[in-house]
């Protein structure tokens, strides 16, 4: 297992080659990826599916699609964690679907619960976790509730953009709107441009 | 970068473009660093959104599941028996050898994932031509559940690609004005080639259109294009009797002898390849 890159260009490169190891066939590459997105993958199926046998499945058809298709992904195009979470998001979703069994959206503004940073990983890990977690709530906390609930319905849920605003009863380019600023406002926080 | 620009990467990075959307701005994606250096960190933006959910581990059990069903789809691709592959390849090689280069050149190749590719996607081959031609996956609407909807779907894209030749992926990389390409269902195993400037077809022959199967060799038979026209945009079924193929495949044009009985198998000389169709 190799040690765990430094930045996050490094970790995108390094997530790069998993895959393309994986491509070729290498199951070692594969536990180091699942290693890798394991937990993040499995928090957001059971953010979607509220069920903890079904994210279990839904998690292991996640991993067999990534081996299944690692030759057919393209870093030209997103980064290994962007894909690995649409194929995550699309497995949910198909679930959902033949469970007939909407996602339960309404509780995306609880409060989220306390982490579950038990299980072993190494202290390293969770103190940038710990300390990325922090960040992300001011970054949220910042943002007005409209962006942050269009955010999180557009990353969380089953629903399109046009199905969130009908959901929420606002107008399409709102949603669209309040997706964009969303993002890049969190964007900003979480990434400050150098002084 | 502008509002809309933003927004679109925005929704391209959750996922929320439609498919025709999505191809079209992978083509700008392709294209335009600038883009892509947006789309990458909104992308690293949502990786810390999503890392700073409650984390949950899966229980252990779920690495070992994963690998056996790994272990059980090593077992199920192993090489078919010799009985059940057509003595494809030989026979070719043997007409072929002069023109090999004709074939790798003009055999786009893409993954035929029967059981392994998402349901919800199709396959496009732009340029059906190696050397410059390009795959990409272009995932179906939602409701893409049965067969007559999958149709529909894969009929719009391909009449979408057929009129707006620019929506093409790479498509201005690889002619200078409209370049051939296929969509291919997987699922149901449908499809439309599009050709441009096919050479005048001998009285005597007529274009076959082939999906060769480069893991056992066997050539899968999509059908005969229309005589006369050098361009146009067809569809394509395989018989659904036939064993789907296990590995790469290759899009394959021949002229086969008309006054022979329907091929089974690849006869005649190799058109694709010979510059753009």
């Amino acid at each position: 297992m190799s040690a765990p890159p430094t930045s996050l260009d490094d970790r995108v490169a390094e997530d790069a080659r998993l895959v393309a190891r994986i491509a070729a066939g290498d199951r070692d590459a594969f536990r180091e990826l699942y290693e890798r997105y394991s937990r993040p993958l499995f928090s957001v199926a059971l953010r979607m599916l509220h069920d903890r046998g079904a994210a279990e499945e839904a998690l292991q058809d996640t991993f067999l699609k990534l081996w299944r298709h690692a030759a057919s992904f393209d870093p030209a195009k997103s980064t290994p964690f962007a894909w690995a979470f649409t194929i995550v998001r699309r497995t949910c979703i198909d679930r959902l679907r033949k469970l007939s069994r909407q996602p339960r959206t309404d509780s995306l503004s609880d409060p989220e619960s306390p982490l579950d940073l038990v299980t072993p990983e190494t202290a390293r890990r969770t103190a940038e976790h710990r300390d990325d977690t922090a960040r992300l709530r001011i970054a949220l906390a910042s943002l007005p509730e409209n962006q942050r609930r269009a955010l999180d319905l557009a990353i969380f849920s089953n629903l399109t953009h046009p199905q969130i605003a009908e959901k929420i009863s606002q107008p399409i380019g709102s949603v669209k709107t309040w997706i964009r600023r969303g993002l890049l406002q969190l964007r900003e926080t979480l990434n400050p441009p150098a002084p | 970068m502008t509002p809309p620009v933003e927004e679109l990467a925005s929704l391209y990075v959750l996922d929320q473009l439609e498919p025709a959307e999505r191809a079209a701005f992978e083509i700008r994606l392709a294209r335009e660093p600038e883009l892509r250096s947006l789309v990458r960190s909104l992308e690293l933006t949502l990786e810390q959104r999503i890392r700073a959910l409650p984390q949950q581990s899966p229980p252990p059990h779920i690495l070992s599941r994963i690998e056996s069903c790994l272990d059980s789809d090593v077992r199920q691709s192993l090489p078919p028996t010799p009985s059940n592959v057509l003595p494809f390849w030989p026979t070719l090689t043997r007409w072929v050898l002069p023109a090999a280069a004709a074939i790798v050149l003009g055999a786009a190749t893409f993954f035929y994932l029967d059981r392994q590719r998402e349901p919800s996607s199709v396959i496009l081959v732009v340029g059906l031509d190696p050397q410059r031609s390009t795959v990409t996956e272009i995932p179906l609407h939602d409701d893409a559940r049965d067969t007559d909807t999958r149709f529909v779907q894969l009929a719009s894209l391909a009449e979408q690609f057929w009129t707006a030749p620019a929506q093409l992926p790479a498509a201005s990389q690889t002619a200078r004005d409209r370049p051939a390409y296929a969509l291919f269902d997987p699922v149901t195993r449908q499809g439309f080639i599009a050709v441009q400037q096919l050479p005048q077809q001998p009285a005597d022959k007529r274009y076959h259109l082939w999906l060769v199967d480069t893991a056992t060799g066997r050539a899968l038979d999509a059908g005969s294009l229309p005589a006369a026209n050098s361009r146009g945009l067809y569809f394509f079924s395989l018989d659904p009797a036939t064993t789907p193929a296990s590995g790469p495949l290759h899009f394959l044009i021949t002229a086969e002898d008309i006054s022979a009985p329907p091929p089974t198998r690849p006869r005649g000389t190799p058109i694709l390849g010979q510059g753009p169709i």
